[in-house]
């Protein structure tokens, strides 16, 4: 079971998750047709992207009463199947996480379904933000990212 | 074992394939009023709109059964239940005998009593033959009368409009959607709404309706000049049903009394969804929370504590979204200006997008959102805010409250206002201005 992991450290903004989504998605370049959104922070210095995470407890796929979302056998992720979905938005308003969104031209919603098992956001990650890796793998990503920034803190400066 | 459902819909289902994950041999069987299989209730706005056809309001094999052995009795209703002896008595002369049971009968709409009254020319939109028949009258005709300024009655001013139909909506109280929305937002629902063309009627009752000769109706406020009405759809609201139960053994207040695993006064004796009265997220008395998404979580915890895992329910949060009229309005948990509670709002210069944040010393207990489509994730973020008694964490547009690692970076500075800003308040991209 793969999902995709985001280092927040690494990412630089440059958006090119969200074109690449778009344009994977609906074939053209909108921020609003992409499931992955990077929200910039200047007066903070923040940046924050997040994207669906496939909750093992899906409260979008539980809660769906025209049961358009389902678990993808293959992928493990949360899929819509448009032809059901009505855009009652009950979806977008019980996820925690704010990474469901609304498709107005369909009127139906839209979410990551990890493009089937080759999810084109990390593909066009330049800084590696994005990786598509093994539920397990991922503390062992986080454990590394923690040792550098430990070595960088801990070397001592002429 | 043997488990009896009394009910098919969101509560029953969602309990039966929470009992299915943990126990796959035990008997289940299903009682249900109605004679067609589960279906969708939240749906038939959209079937009455044609959106969807009527058999997409199903839901799809094994979607929530996921092979689940369950025996229905469709269209049968429970006369009686005898909780000694552990069996259901239908009225078709069945008898069901149980070792638990669940009841997630839901509810019915309030029907009126008004002079002039005749209950065949009365509708409600709550069940699929109810859908299907307003779907037919509605074939032709002019004039629509809704009474109640609901949910529910203003979705279908919604598709009447689109039919190019005169409607007038009536509500008894002095504003539209009272348990969805403050004044300020139904001021602004009113308000698109009157744009659309519909008459809105507030502080309005019906004192008379006459019945014409050509099948049409005179209708007859208690102040105010009569009007005319070819059809007349009721939604006041609904009511548990809770008719086959002996209340001196299972304890009824509006619905069946429940604990936080769902069970009633009873032993072995469960209560899900509209028909139950339970906990509250939000620190209010127990109430009946008639949502579908309530349901859902009733049924899960009622599922997984009938099959004997242990499962508390943090209570309800009556989340409700609804979209009518190019507005998406929706709402969670408590929405009353009270001593104890105070509501910060914030609203966009042209008055189209609006999200107050209703909180109790500082932890939120509910807010509403009346926007774009988009807007109706910040109450996602909040949902969980609420459950988890904390002060909203992260400062950044509620659309990004998540990451409680924004938060500690950034220290504790004024989270609340910054988190109350509605989603939309910016354009898409212009929060980026130049390189940090």
């Amino acid at each position: 079971m793969k999902i995709i992991s985001i280092d927040l450290d690494r990412c630089v903004g440059c958006r090119s998750c969200e074109q690449a989504c778009s344009m994977y998605g609906t074939g053209g370049f909108r921020r609003e047709s992409s499931n992955i959104r990077v929200n910039i922070y200047p007066g903070e210095r923040f940046i924050s992207t997040l994207t669906c995470v496939q909750c093992e407890t899906a409260v979008c796929l539980e809660i769906c009463p025209s049961g358009a979302l389902a678990r993808s056998p293959e992928t493990n992720a949360v899929v819509l199947d448009e032809s059901r979905c009505v855009g009652c938005k009950m979806c977008l308003m019980s996820c925690p996480f704010g990474n469901i969104h609304f498709n107005t031209e369909k009127h139906v919603i839209q979410k990551c379904n990890l493009c089937d098992g080759e999810p084109r956001c990390v593909g066009f990650c330049m800084p590696r933000a994005l990786n598509y890796l093994e539920v397990e793998e991922i503390p062992e990503l986080r454990r590394a990212i923690l040792d550098s920034k430990l070595r960088r803190c801990l070397v001592v400066r002429p | 074992m043997k488990i009896a459902v009394i009910g098919n819909s969101a509560a029953a289902l969602s309990a039966i394939e929470a009992f299915r994950k943990h126990d796959r041999t035990s008997d289940i069987v299903v009682v249900s009023r109605e004679k067609h299989p589960a279906y969708s209730r939240v749906l038939l706005p959209y079937f009455l709109q044609g959106r969807i056809g009527r058999d997409q309001l199903f839901f799809p094999a094994g979607r929530f059964a996921g092979g689940a052995k369950v025996r229905t009795f469709l269209g049968r209703s429970v006369e009686e239940v005898d909780l000694f002896r552990k069996r259901l008595f239908l009225d078709s002369g069945e008898k069901i005998p149980f070792d638990k049971l669940l009841i997630a009968s839901g509810s019915s709409p309030v029907k009126l009593r008004i002079p002039g009254w005749d209950d065949r020319h009365i509708h409600h939109l709550w069940t699929i033959d109810d859908a299907v028949r307003i779907g037919r009258l509605l074939k032709g005709k002019k004039e629509l009368l809704l009474i109640g300024g609901g949910a529910i009655s203003l979705m279908v001013a919604w598709i009447a409009v689109q039919k190019k139909m005169k409607v007038t909506v009536v509500e008894r109280l002095p504003r539209l959607m009272p348990q969805v929305l403050d004044a300020k937002g139904a001021e602004i629902v009113e308000a698109a709404i009157r744009k659309a063309g519909v008459r809105v009627l507030t502080r309005t009752t019906i004192e008379r309706i006459e019945r014409r000769p050509e099948g049409r109706f005179r209708v007859h406020p208690a102040c105010g000049r009569s009007f005319r009405a070819d059809v007349i759809i009721v939604a006041v609201g609904v009511r548990p049903n809770v008719g086959f139960i002996d209340g001196g053994r299972v304890s009824v207040d509006q619905g069946i009394l429940v604990d936080d695993r769902m069970q009633t006064s009873f032993p072995d004796v469960y209560a899900a969804g509209d028909v139950a009265q339970g906990p509250t997220a939000y620190g209010a008395r127990p109430r009946v929370d008639a949502l579908w998404s309530t349901a859902v979580e009733h049924g899960a915890v009622a599922g997984a504590n009938i099959a004997g895992k242990e499962t508390h329910y943090p209570g309800c949060l009556g989340g409700n979204v609804c979209e009518f009229f190019g507005l998406t309005i929706g709402s969670v948990g408590a929405l009353e200006e009270s001593s104890s509670a105070v509501g910060a709002e914030r609203s966009d210069s042209h008055g189209r997008s609006y999200a107050k944040l209703f909180s109790r010393g500082g932890i939120p207990v509910g807010g509403l959102i009346l926007g774009s489509a988009e807007d109706a994730a910040w109450l996602g973020a909040l949902r969980s805010c609420i459950l988890s008694k904390k002060s909203p964490p992260d400062p950044g547009a509620p659309r990004i409250a998540g990451p409680a690692r924004a938060a500690r970076r950034l220290g504790p500075n004024s989270a609340f206002a910054n988190f109350l800003a509605p989603p939309r308040m910016a354009k898409p991209g212009a929060e980026f201005k130049g390189t940090p």
